[in-house]
């Protein structure tokens, strides 16, 4: 497990990271997300170990990260613009990978990039940007470390690499118990894959919460009253979050589990009427215009 | 290889892995010493036989000049390019994320950039050293030389490897770390040429040299290493300098944080004292510069105030990568460039009072006078040294009365010169005098003066003419070191170069016993009871004669010691022959080593060389 308590981090007069406190479960894959610069990428490389923080703590499996190995053999850090040794191919890179990481699995490395298309002979200097960040990953992967970071680096993968790499995931997750935290400003990016989300704002974290608990407690509907007396009638029995409108048809996403929202609606006579699945986005615009924040702003990618 | 303890979760970086990761500065290195070690002294080879082989060696690894400039090189490259990754934010995400400590990693690459050095430099040394020497004489004490530069060589290194590391350290950018280097191996170089350009400024009347070549400069080991004479204070001074470097940029490193890479410098308090280092320098340098032309302080101060601001915005804009950033701080470039103004009146003020300087006649044990245009000589000892430094060892004038107004006067005649349009010069009417005082609390004060020698005539006479004089001016009566080496080596020439336009030389002798030398020696003193200054101005120069030594002589253990030319192992003197010195003059005549001028010259005031 690892938990952040009351972390800061200021860069000259900017306050990057302002009292932060939140804790990432094992085997769930943690989303962070928030607009450029949010904080996500200092709160990751003080994860990472890369940055001291001004004040605070980090805790992996009870260890303190800064300068300790034993902490820090537990995870693997993938930057949003990953470093490369000048001149260096695939194969020498996972030779070195092979001296820092005692677990690293060679053998799947290899398998990987065949499978990924990525030549391991090649010089890493002449890959695509997109292909520089799949070697990265796959390194990452290989790497066998408990945790996995990576900053903004599903941003720019396209969409049936992206699919690979989150079944990659799913398989390191359910075989050897790896836990991924991935930081993001596209909410879309990390809707299918994320088990918990935490959303920062100018250094801050406006709300951390597991989707699940996010998605039971808020639903969406869309319907379409036969009267307007209805309609006045039900939509003042529920705890509205959004209410748009289009014509007769009503879009609603209201707090409430879906079965007491079908009741509310099941004595009235509706021309139209269905509960929708939430999309992240609409749970965090919700969530947070109860907040007044006007999320739209700042989390649309 | 790696080395784990996972129960303890110690990890060891990979040797191997960090040396793949530095070929460039491995090819350079290795071009280095393959080129000052194999190339230039096999080629050197190809011109000389086998006698001279030996000295090829002496030449390029003994007293080593390329691999001692690479070794500067090296240690610095090493540096650069193995912390290059603290100026990297993308490197430092890679590096910093790993499982090692961050001590662990800055001795990894120290030890790794020791090894490197090491490994290719020993082997080329040596085996160049080795090439070189075969097929000649090559005596067992060589080996012992050889060894002695090869550690000279790897000081040099571990020194620049340390300063490399400290600028490393103290920037986050690789252009600054650069200039930052040669800062720390220029500075005080430029501090201690400054001072000349000073004291020439603000003081008429110094009398000792204020820069030598043998002259230490505490923080650059690669200016020790090519001029000092002292292979063991050189390498050990070359180790201190590593140490201390090395400790200060370990201080440094536990204290700096990843986020100040790409900045130019990572702590703030250095950021001001580089500033007011260069502002001041540049300051000082311009005031030097300013006022040489006219000696105008205040054209100076102009100069050096325009300049001074200039450096200060100079510095801003590469402390912020940016031309915009000129105007910043500008009230403490004003500040930093008035406390410069106060300092130049205040060493005006202190000129002044050097100036006039005189001690009191209670004061003084003795003093020595010295004129000027003496050549250089040596002492008892066999250490050589100017006419100034030679007469302050050994004249001892206890009558201080004709000294002191003779001081008093030079004081006068100095001062209004300067104000005429500048001291220090010779001319029909005037000379220079440097006078040593020997002072009952311990001390010895110089000054030199100009003095007007038709004025002074009287004093002068009463001064020269005495025996201590003579006796602390003329190197003959402090002659043991020459004697033993006639006595002891093999070849001498004398050779008597005629003091005369169109023609040089009367001759030369090889004298294989020394007797000549003494011969001459004898005559000589007896002649110079007679000399005084009214003798030297008059009498007639028919030429000088020359003892010089042939061959070199390393056996008997004093090359090295008085600081000598390693395997010439010269040892001269020249004396200036009267056509007065009647009792000289018969002699050279009889062992056939005179010939009369046609012309005879006199010199200055003193007549010598």
């Amino acid at each position: 497990m690892i938990e952040i308590k009351n972390l800061e981090k200021s860069f000259a007069d900017i306050k990057a990271v302002n009292h932060i406190s939140l804790s990432i479960r094992e085997e769930e894959v943690f989303g962070l997300v928030g607009t450029n610069g949010a904080g996500k990428s200092t709160l990751l490389r003080m994860l990472a170990g890369v940055l001291k923080p001004d004040q605070g703590q980090i805790l992996v499996d009870g260890k303190e990260v800064w300068d300790n190995p034993e902490a820090k053999g537990l995870f693997y850090f993938i930057p949003d613009d990953p470093y490369f040794f000048p001149n260096a191919n695939a194969a020498e890179t996972e030779k070195y990978m092979e001296s820092v990481y005692p677990h690293f699995q060679a053998e799947r490395f290899d398998k990987l990039t065949k499978d990924f298309g990525l030549d391991r002979k090649r010089r890493i200097s002449n890959y695509s940007k997109g292909m520089k960040r799949q070697l990265a990953i796959l390194l990452g992967l290989c790497a066998a470390t408990k945790y996995l970071f990576l900053d903004e680096t599903f941003d720019g993968l396209d969409p049936v690499m992206r699919q690979g790499v989150k079944s990659l995931f799913a398989e390191d997750m359910s075989e050897r118990g790896l836990t991924p935290v991935i930081s993001s400003h596209n909410l879309r990016e990390l809707e299918d894959i994320c088990d918990h989300v935490g959303l920062l704002h100018k250094g801050g974290l406006l709300l951390s919460e597991d989707l699940v608990d996010m998605k039971l407690g808020v639903s969406k509907i869309q319907c379409v009253f036969e009267n307007e007396n209805d309609a006045g009638a039900v939509l003042s029995t529920l705890r509205i979050l959004n209410h748009e409108t289009r014509g007769r048809l009503h879009t609603l996403v209201v707090r409430g589990e879906a079965n007491d929202i079908k009741a509310k609606f099941a004595n009235t006579s509706m021309v139209f009427f269905e509960i929708l699945p939430l999309t992240l986005e609409e749970l965090f615009i919700s969530e947070t215009e109860v907040a007044g924040y006007d999320i739209k702003k700042l989390i649309l990618g | 290889m790696t080395s784990r303890n996972s129960s303890s979760g110690e990890r060891r970086i990979s040797q191997k892995e960090l040396t793949r990761r530095r070929k460039w500065p491995i090819v350079c290195i290795a071009f280095f010493y393959f080129l000052s070690c194999i190339v230039v002294p096999l080629m050197q080879k190809t011109g000389y036989d086998g006698d001279n082989y030996a000295m090829i060696v002496r030449v390029s690894f003994v007293h080593p000049t390329m691999p001692v400039l690479f070794a500067y090189l090296s240690g610095i490259l090493l540096a650069l390019q193995g912390f290059s990754y603290l100026h990297s934010k993308k490197m430092l995400d890679f590096y910093e994320s790993e499982p090692y400590t961050k001590k662990q990693r800055f001795l990894a690459i120290v030890l790794n950039s020791l090894m490197i050095f090491t490994a290719i430099s020993l082997v080329l040394f040596f085996v160049g050293a080795l090439l070189t020497g075969i097929g000649g004489e090559i005596p067992g004490s060589l080996a012992f030389g050889v060894f002695k530069g090869y550690l000279l060589v790897w000081s040099l290194a571990a020194a620049g490897f340390a300063m490399g590391t400290l600028a490393m350290m103290l920037t986050g950018n690789m252009i600054v770390a650069v200039l930052a280097v040669c800062v720390f191996t220029f500075y005080e170089c430029g501090v201690r040429m400054l001072r000349g350009g000073l004291v020439d400024a603000f003081v008429y009347t110094m009398a000792e040299s204020y820069w030598t070549e043998s002259e230490f400069i505490v923080t650059s080991p690669i200016f020790n290493s090519l001029h000092m004479d002292s292979p063991a204070r050189v390498i050990a001074a070359n180790l201190l300098c590593a140490v201390a470097a090395m400790a200060l940029a370990a201080w440094a490193f536990s204290r700096r944080k990843n986020e100040s890479a790409g900045t130019a410098i990572v702590f703030g308090p250095v950021r001001h004292i580089v500033k007011i280092a260069m502002s001041v320098l540049v300051f000082m340098y311009a005031f030097v510069m300013g006022r040489s032309t006219n000696s105008s302080t205040t054209q100076g101060l102009v100069v050096a105030v325009i300049f001074g601001f200039i450096m200060g915005m100079v510095m801003e804009i590469i402390y912020d990568f940016n031309v915009a950033a000129f105007k910043n701080h500008l009230l403490e470039d004003g500040i930093i460039l008035l406390a410069c103004g106060l300092s130049i009146t205040c060493m005006a003020a202190a000129g002044k009072r050097y100036d006039r300087y005189l001690p009191k006649a209670e004061e003084i044990v003795s003093s020595a006078v010295v004129p000027d245009g003496g050549g250089g000589c040596y002492d008892e000892n066999g250490q050589y040294m100017s006419s100034a430094e030679f007469s302050k060892k050994y004249m001892v004038l206890e009558d201080t009365e004709d000294v002191q107004k003779l001081a008093q006067n030079g004081i006068e005649t100095t001062l209004d010169m300067q104000d005429q349009g500048g001291a220090w010069y010779s001319d029909e009417e005037h000379g220079t005098v440097t006078i040593w005082w020997r002072l009952k609390n311990g001390k010895t004060i110089g000054r030199t003066y100009n003095v007007n020698t038709q004025k002074e005539g009287d004093l002068l006479e009463k001064i020269t003419c005495q025996k201590a004089f003579r006796e602390g001016f003329f190197q003959i009566y402090h002659d043991q070191y020459m004697r033993e080496k006639i006595k002891k080596s093999g070849k001498w020439s004398a050779v008597f170069e005629v003091n005369d336009d169109t023609n040089y030389g009367g001759g030369q002798f090889w004298d294989e016993a020394g007797n000549v030398y003494e011969g001459f020696r004898e005559a000589y003193m007896k002649d110079l009871e007679n000399w005084g200054y009214q003798f030297s101005k008059t009498a007639g120069v028919d030429g000088s004669l020359t003892f010089h030594s042939e061959n070199t002589n390393e056996d008997d253990g004093t090359y090295e010691a008085y600081g000598h030319d390693a395997y010439y192992d010269t040892v001269g003197q020249s004396f200036t022959i009267y056509r007065e010195f009647t009792n000289t003059v018969d002699y050279l005549k009889s062992v056939g080593l005179y010939a009369e001028s046609k012309t005879p010259h006199v010199d200055g005031i003193f007549g010598f060389e």
